[in-house]
């Protein structure tokens, strides 16, 4: 898998570290407002007793803005008294340069606070030109110290249009940073993960009690659980990771190219390779597939020809490692994996019987000797209505 | 992201002239929302069941099942309550099968907890809701989780239905139902969850099946 990068990476050696450590806006914005919610300022402190390296106390407070970068990628950020939202006095401006791997760059804003009562953040931003991506990330005091945040995907997952250059709130459920310990909040983090370059503003941090954002009401209005579109991030749009795995000799690679998931496989005698990308947070919950009654995706080859199974896993095929196998592609594409997309659609019943209350991860399984490159978009559940449930019933 | 219930809208203005104003108005909204509890509302709505995704508290519902019982609910644009919606809960309790063969689970829940932060309903008295059946003589408990119970993934249970109703029992005409809170022994201030549940000792042989109605439920 390409590895998150671990951000945060401050202080390693040979890494070019430009520091700019500024006071955010949303620390100096007005406390009260009409959307509620509180600014970083009002939020708790951390337990008292919460340890801190030396430099991580004498560097950090509440509301510093700083970035790191690996040459030749850049960043650059500062407060900017002419582009903020109506009620603030200045908005933070960021800009980065984001070169190929393994150069990395990305900002971070101090928070040094308890979060743990809040169910939601929030924040405005606006891009300069429209299109500005990143990935957000959270660091508690530990993560911090191994350098490793807890990400939870792109800003397109909580701004379906992404960024554009008019003001427009993001809203992000803490509850999507599993495994962050919420008492102890170090740093939010942006991390361009994608190659290029962008310049945005930020303003109006703040944390709400109350939950702003319902998962559930997207997937209900489409009819359908968008798993991944592989357009702005190797995590899913649950915010779950995916990853090639592999047992030698075989091998299987993945990336994302043009907003599509691209897999080099090269499957021996022996050996097994395949990608899987998770529905259950590691450690955490399952996933609930009950309502769902089937799995699409589109598919092309670079040849035509390609073979793989699909599989999938609930709780109990994930302990051991494995999944149930719906089948080779043949079996929904009769006439195979051509070089043009065709959407294959399976049942959920032709996986057989899973636990469909604890779903763990979709698989594509390379089972057949051989080398080639495939190509996956818009992988999605699509719902069961109303009538498919009362038809299942069966009264 | 849909879904997204913010107050305000998508777009803000970059202007700085109007930030006094602004200011002003926000110190008189965080006053009133400091308000004492005693202003509160003499009810909270849980569920209306009029939209088709969390409930009025912003929490996420569900039928719960343990094979080969089971559970469907839907929300049904005919026979409501009020509104345009009510939930139907259908419901097949088997007495055999399943853990112990004691024929699995079946039920409905809808979260009050909100993230992290749990509902203190200590402010009310009683958790009703409007009730129906499709046949009559449907019967079910009340469940109700605090963060204790929450953590354990159970629920304290009230006795029949048909205690809280005016005619003693589910008919086919809408009655309110009305479940003290003291029925419970939790702890009002920090309620996860609020449920129906068909248990088995409410069925001759520990089966029942049938179909009834819920709608505006809430905390008086």
């Amino acid at each position: 898998m390409k590895t998150q990068k671990a951000v945060g990476r401050r202080q390693k050696a040979g890494w070019v570290i430009t520091a700019y450590c500024l006071l955010l806006s949303a620390y100096c914005s007005p406390v009260f407002s009409a959307d509620g919610g509180v600014v970083l300022k009002e939020v708790p402190p951390m337990p008292a007793g919460t340890v801190l390296f030396e430099h991580e106390a004498k560097f950090a407070s509440r509301g510093k803005i700083g970035g790191y970068a690996m040459k030749p990628s850049k960043y650059g950020l500062y407060p900017d008294a002419k582009v903020h939202i109506e009620g603030s006095r200045e908005g933070t401006f960021i800009r980065y340069r984001k070169k190929p791997d393994p150069s990395f760059c990305g900002a971070y804003i101090i928070i040094l606070g308890d979060l743990s009562q809040f169910a939601t953040m929030t924040f405005w931003i606006k891009g300069a030109k429209g299109g500005e991506t990143f990935e957000i990330g959270m660091n508690d005091t530990i993560s911090n110290k191994r350098e490793d945040a807890v990400m939870v995907g792109s800003i397109h997952r909580y701004l379906g249009t992404g960024v554009t250059t008019e003001w427009q709130q993001v809203a992000v459920p803490l509850q999507d940073f599993f495994g962050a310990d919420l008492t102890r909040v170090f740093s939010i983090v942006f991390n361009f993960n994608e190659e290029g370059e962008g310049k945005f503003w930020i303003d109006g941090l703040k944390f709400h009690m109350e939950q702003l954002v319902d998962p559930e009401a997207k997937i209900q209005q489409a009819g359908e659980l968008l798993l991944d579109n592989f357009d702005h991030s190797n995590l899913n749009l649950l915010g779950r990771k995916a990853n090639t795995y592999k047992r030698l000799p075989s091998v299987a690679e993945f990336s994302r190219v043009d907003g599509r998931l691209r897999l080099d496989f090269e499957k021996q005698a022996t050996g097994w390779c395949g990608y899987y990308t998770l529905l259950n947070q590691i450690d955490g919950e399952f996933f609930d597939l009950t309502p769902y009654k089937e799995v699409r995706f589109r598919v092309r080859g670079e040849k035509g020809g390609e073979t793989f199974e699909i599989g999938m896993a609930d709780r109990s095929w994930l302990t051991i490692g494995d999944s149930v196998k719906a089948g080779p592609v043949e079996k929904f594409l009769p006439g195979g994996v051509t070089t043009g997309w065709q959407e294959v659609v399976i049942p959920l019943s032709d996986f057989g019987k899973l636990d469909w209350s604890q779903m763990g991860s979709f698989v594509i399984n390379f089972y057949k000797q051989g080398k080639g490159t495939l190509y996956v978009d818009d992988l999605r559940f699509i719902r069961k209505s109303d009538k498919d449930l009362l038809t299942e019933w069966g009264d | 992201m849909g879904g997204l219930k913010m107050i305000e809208s998508s777009r803000q203005k970059a202007v700085g002239s109007r930030r006094w104003v602004a200011g002003s108005v926000g110190f008189l909204l965080s006053a009133f929302c400091f308000l004492p509890s005693a202003f509160a509302a003499a009810t909270a709505l849980i569920d209306d069941f009029e939209d088709q995704t969390a409930n009025k508290v912003g929490g996420r519902s569900n039928t719960y099942v343990m094979a080969p019982s089971r559970a469907l609910a839907v929300k049904v644009t005919t026979g409501m309550h009020g509104g345009a919606k009510a939930l139907m809960l259908k419901f097949d309790k088997k007495g055999k099968g399943g853990p112990y063969d004691s024929g699995g689970w079946c039920g409905y829940y809808t979260m009050v907890k909100t993230g992290p932060r749990y509902f203190d309903a200590t402010a009310y008295q009683a958790l009703t809701f409007w009730v129906k059946g499709a046949a009559g003589d449907e019967n079910f408990m009340v469940g109700l989780a605090d963060k204790h119970w929450d953590e354990v993934g159970d629920s304290v249970k009230s006795e029949e239905i048909g205690k809280y109703l005016p005619s003693a029992k589910v008919t086919t005409e809408w009655q309110k139902a009305t479940v003290p809170l003291s029925a419970f022994m939790l702890e009002k201030k920090e309620l996860a969850s609020a449920a129906i549940c068909f248990e088995g000792s409410l069925f001759p042989g520990g089966e029942g099946k049938g179909t009834v109605y819920i709608d505006d439920m809430m905390f008086e």
